[in-house]
C-alpha cells in the first residue's frame, strides 16, 4: 500500500509526465466522455430529433471544454482523473438505463 | 441611408470608447495636456456611464437598420473597429484624441438629425 | 510552472493557453486566414476570371436566358438561375442533369471525388452544392462551357445584356481557399475536416483559457505600450484577441457544431439509431416540398412576366435567384427569392420567397413553413454568422475585418512565445528552432502561398487543360518553398525575406490585374464594382502592411535583459515559462 502511494506521489512530481498525463487524459478521456454525453444528451426534451441533436452536440462541446479546463486547474492527477471518471459513470449511466 | 445608420453606430461607438478611456486614470493622463493631471472621482464616474450608455445607445442605429440578429452583430463589429481606433489613437496620437472627439460628437448629432428627418418622409 | 506543486488558476491556464495555442498555432493561421479570405470568395472567384470582368449589366435578358434552358435542359428536373447582383454581375444558369437525390453532407466518397482529380479544378459552385436557398450568394459563373461541373449539375453564365455565353477560364477561384479552411486538401476524406476540427477544440481551449488569464480585461482593454519588446507583442496580442472576442468565441464553437456530425456521430447515432439519412432529411425539414411531376407536358409560363410581378410586389428589393421546378410539367412551379436574408434566426430558409404556378403564372400560397425552434435558431444564428451569410456588404466587411483580428492574434501569439524566449548568444533549444521555423513559414509562408496563387491565376494560360489544378499546385509549391527557406535561413533574415515576398506578390496584385485583361482599380471604382476594387484595394493594404512589417523588423534591434528573477525560473526546465501576469500589470512609462 505505502509503496502504491509513492509510486503515484512520484508520477505526480515528475514534471514531464504530470502534465503529459494530463494532456492525454484531456484529449482522449475527455473525447471519450464527450462521445458518451453526446449520446446521452440527446434524451434532454426538445421539439424534435434533430433538435434533440443539435442540443446535445451544442452542450456536449461545452462540457468538454469545461472537462479540459478541470483537468488542468485542479491540483491531483486523481481529481483530474475523477473529472473523467464520474462524468463518464454519469452518461453512460443514463445511457444504459434510459435506452 | 444605412450609410448614414453605419457612420452614426461608429461615430457613437468611438465616442463611448474614449469616454470610457478617458474614466481611466491611466488614459486620462495620456489625453490630457497637463501630464499629471488626475479627474476628480466624480468627472470619472460621469464618463464612465457616459462612455457605457454611448455604446448602448449605438444598439439602436444598428437594430434598426438591420435587424435584431444581424444589427447586433454589427454592433459588435463596430465595436472592435472603434476600440481598436481609440487604442491606436491612445498610443500613437494622444493630443488628437480632443479634436477627434469633437468632431465626431458634432457629425453624429448631424447624423442622428439627418436619420430622423429623412426616416420621417415617406 | 509544475503540476504537482501549489498554483493558481491563472498559471494553470496561462499554460494551457500557452500549449494549446502554439501546438497547431501555425494550422489555425492557415484556417483563420482562409476562412477570412472566405467570407469574400464569391468575388474572389470573379477577380480570378478576368473575362468576365467588363460584363455590362444594362439589361436582363431573361427570355434569352429561358429560351436556351428551354433548348438545353428540357428534360431537367429543375433549374436555378441567379440574377446579377452587387457580388456577382454574370447571369448564372444551373440545372439539374438527373433525378435529384438526397445530398448527404457526410457522403465522404462524394467529397473525397470531389477534392481531388480534374473534377475540382472545374468546379465551381457557391457552397457545399446543395442547389437551394444558398445560390442568393453564390457566384454562378464557372467554367463557360457547359461541361459537368460536378455530379448533377451543369452551368452556363451569360451576359446579362445580352444574353450571350460567356467563357471564363477554369478556376477553382474562392473555392479553393474556402474548402482549404474546412477540409484543407488533398487528403483522404473526412480526414481533412477531423484535423480542422481537432485544431478548433484547441482553439477553443486556447481562447477560452486566454480570458481566463487576462485578468484586467477592462482595466488593460486600450493599453497598448509602443516599443516595448514583449509587453508590446502581448499588448497587440490581447488587443487583437480581446476587440473581436465574442466574434471570435461564435466562429470557434460554431465551428465545431459545424463538423459536429463528423467529430461527434455518437448524437445522431444515439437519436436516429444510426440513420442519419433520417437525420438529415429532419434538419432540411423546414424547407418547401416539392409536389412530383405529373408526367403530363404544359408550357413554362414566361419568366420575365413573373420577374416583374414580383419586383413590383416587394416594392425594389433585389430578387436573387430564380428556381423553376419540373419546368415544361403541368404541375411545374417558379419560386423567386429575395437577395437579401431579413435575419439569421431563419437560418438558410430565411430570404422571402414568393411561389408561382409554373403554366399559370399564378401566384401560390407558401405552405407554411414552422418557425425555428428555440434550439435551431441558437444554431442558425451562429452559423449564419460563421457562413457571413449576409447579402448586405457591412456586416460581411465587419466579419472580415473580425477575421483579420483573429489571424493577427493568432500571428502576435505565436511570435509573441518565440520573443518572450529568446536569449542574446545562447543556442536555441530544438523546440524553440521548430517554433521559429514553423513561424516564419507558417504565417509569412502561407501568405506567399496565397499571393503566388493569385499570380498563377494571371499567369498561367486560360485555356491550358486543368489550369485550375495547376494554380493550387503553385499555391503548395510556394508554400513548400517557404518552408525549406525558412529551414536554411536565419530567423530574422528569414522574417524579413519571405514578408518582403508576400508584400510584394500581393501587393502587386492589382497591378498584374490590370496587366492580364482584368478590369483595373481605376476603371472598377469608375464604374462603380466596388467589390472587384475591394479585392483591389484590400491587396494594396495588405501588402502594404507585410512591407511595413518587413521594414519594422528591419530596423529592430533586440534587447536581452536577463534579470535574476528570470534567470532563476529558466533553470528549472528547458522551455522556460515567463509569467504573463507580471508582464500584465506594469503601468506605462
Amino acid at each position: 500500500m505505502k509503496t502504491c502511494f509513492e509510486w503515484f506521489a512520484a508520477l505526480e512530481r515528475h514534471p514531464r509526465l504530470n502534465p503529459g498525463l494530463r494532456v492525454l487524459m484531456a484529449i482522449l478521456g475527455g473525447y471519450g466522455v464527450a462521445w458518451l454525453g453526446a449520446a446521452a444528451l440527446t434524451g434532454l426534451p426538445s421539439a424534435s430529433k434533430s433538435d434533440a441533436v443539435t442540443l446535445a452536440m451544442m452542450l456536449t462541446f461545452l462540457l468538454y471544454l469545461v472537462n479540459v479546463l478541470w483537468i488542468f486547474a485542479t491540483a491531483t492527477l486523481l481529481r483530474a482523473a475523477l473529472g473523467l471518471a464520474i462524468p463518464a459513470a454519469l452518461f453512460g449511466g443514463w445511457l444504459h438505463f434510459a435506452t | 441611408m444605412s450609410l448614414i445608420a453605419d457612420f452614426l453606430i461608429l461615430a457613437l461607438t468611438l465616442i463611448g470608447f474614449a469616454a470610457l478611456s478617458a474614466s481611466m486614470n491611466r488614459h486620462a493622463k495620456q489625453i490630457s495636456n497637463r501630464s499629471s493631471h488626475i479627474a476628480s472621482p466624480g468627472i470619472r464616474r460621469l464618463r464612465l456611464m457616459v462612455g457605457w450608455h454611448l455604446l448602448a445607445l449605438a444598439l439602436y442605429p444598428a437594430i434598426k437598420t438591420y435587424g435584431i440578429s444581424i444589427g447586433i452583430a454589427v454592433w459588435i463589429g463596430f465595436l472592435a473597429i472603434s476600440a481598436t481606433a481609440i487604442a491606436l489613437l491612445l498610443s500613437y496620437r494622444p493630443k488628437m484624441l480632443r479634436p477627434v472627439f469633437a468632431v465626431t460628437v458634432t457629425s453624429s448629432f448631424i447624423a442622428g438629425l439627418a436619420l430622423t428627418v429623412f426616416a420621417r418622409s415617406p | 510552472m509544475r503540476f504537482d506543486q501549489a498554483r493558481s488558476m491563472r498559471l494553470s491556464m496561462s499554460w494551457l493557453h500557452t500549449w494549446s495555442g502554439l501546438v497547431l498555432g501555425w494550422l489555425l493561421f492557415a484556417i483563420f486566414v482562409t476562412g477570412t479570405l472566405s467570407f469574400f470568395r464569391n468575388e474572389i472567384t470573379f477577380w480570378m476570371q478576368p473575362e468576365l470582368h467588363r460584363v455590362k449589366t444594362n439589361g436582363l435578358a431573361l427570355s434569352r436566358a429561358q429560351e436556351i434552358l428551354e433548348q438545353e435542359a428540357a428534360d431537367s428536373p429543375m433549374w436555378i438561375i441567379t440574377l446579377p447582383g452587387a457580388r456577382n454581375p454574370t447571369l448564372g444558369l444551373a440545372w439539374r442533369a438527373d433525378a435529384p437525390r438526397p445530398v448527404a453532407k457526410t457522403t465522404h466518397s462524394r467529397r473525397g471525388g470531389e477534392a481531388r482529380g480534374e473534377n475540382y479544378g472545374n468546379r465551381h459552385e457557391g457552397g457545399e452544392g446543395r442547389p437551394q436557398f444558398e445560390k442568393n450568394n453564390a457566384s454562378a459563373s464557372a467554367a463557360g462551357n457547359t461541361t459537368s461541373s460536378r455530379p448533377g449539375m451543369k452551368r452556363l453564365t451569360l451576359d446579362p445584356a445580352t444574353g450571350e455565353a460567356l467563357t471564363a477560364r477554369e478556376t477553382a477561384g474562392g473555392d479553393f481557399l474556402y474548402r482549404f479552411h474546412f477540409e484543407l486538401y488533398g487528403l483522404e476524406p473526412g480526414w481533412g475536416r477531423w484535423i480542422v476540427g481537432i485544431a478548433t477544440m484547441f482553439m477553443l481551449v486556447a481562447i477560452v483559457s486566454g480570458v481566463i488569464v487576462h485578468r484586467n480585461i477592462f482595466k488593460d482593454f486600450f493599453t497598448f505600450r509602443t516599443g516595448k519588446g514583449k509587453r508590446s507583442w502581448l499588448d497587440a496580442h490581447n488587443a487583437s484577441s480581446v476587440f473581436s472576442l465574442p466574434f471570435h468565441l461564435i466562429i470557434t464553437f460554431s465551428g465545431l457544431l459545424l463538423l459536429g456530425n463528423l467529430l461527434l456521430p455518437s448524437a445522431v447515432q444515439s437519436a436516429f439509431q444510426g440513420d442519419s439519412r433520417a437525420y438529415m432529411q429532419s434538419v432540411r425539414g423546414g424547407n418547401t416540398p416539392v409536389t412530383p411531376p405529373s408526367g403530363e407536358r404544359a408550357p413554362l409560363t414566361d419568366l420575365s412576366a413573373l420577374l416583374a410581378f414580383t419586383e413590383q410586389v416587394w416594392n425594389g428589393q433585389p430578387i436573387g435567384s430564380i428556381t423553376v421546378n419540373h419546368p415544361g410539367d403541368r404541375r411545374a412551379t417558379v419560386e423567386l427569392r429575395a437577395a437579401n436574408m431579413d435575419s439569421l434566426m431563419g437560418g438558410r430558409g430565411a430570404a422571402r420567397i414568393l411561389r408561382f404556378d409554373g403554366v399559370s403564372g399564378q401566384t401560390l400560397d407558401m405552405p407554411a413553413v414552422a418557425p425555428p425552434s428555440i434550439v435551431q435558431s441558437v444554431w442558425n444564428i451562429q452559423v449564419m454568422l460563421h457562413r457571413g451569410f449576409f447579402a448586405s456588404p457591412v456586416p460581411r466587411w465587419l466579419l472580415f475585418l473580425a477575421g483579420v483580428g483573429g489571424s493577427l492574434m493568432i500571428a502576435t501569439g505565436l511570435v509573441m512565445w518565440s520573443i518572450a524566449r529568446a536569449k542574446a548568444r545562447e543556442k536555441l533549444s530544438f523546440g524553440h528552432r521548430l517554433v521559429d521555423v514553423l513561424n516564419v513559414a507558417g504565417i509569412a509562408g502561407l501568405l506567399i502561398a496565397i499571393g503566388a496563387h493569385f499570380w498563377a491565376n494571371r499567369l498561367i494560360p486560360a485555356d491550358l487543360a486543368h489550369r485550375g489544378d495547376w494554380e493550387i499546385k503553385v499555391f503548395f509549391i510556394a508554400w513548400s518553398a517557404s518552408c525549406i527557406h525558412a529551414l536554411l535561413r536565419k530567423r530574422k533574415t528569414a522574417w524579413i525575406e519571405q514578408l518582403v515576398c508576400a508584400g510584394a506578390l500581393i501587393a502587386a496584385l492589382p497591378i498584374l490585374n490590370a496587366l492580364t485583361g482584368g478590369l483595373s482599380l481605376p476603371g472598377s471604382v469608375e464604374q462603380g464594382r466596388w467589390l472587384l476594387a475591394g479585392f483591389d484595394i484590400c491587396a494594396l493594404a495588405i501588402g502594404g502592411g507585410l512591407l511595413f512589417a518587413a521594414h519594422k523588423v528591419m530596423l529592430h534591434t533586440p534587447k536581452f535583459r536577463v534579470t535574476k528573477a528570470a534567470s532563476a525560473i529558466d533553470t528549472e526546465s528547458k522551455l522556460s515559462f515567463p509569467d504573463f501576469a507580471q508582464l500584465q500589470t506594469e503601468e506605462p512609462a
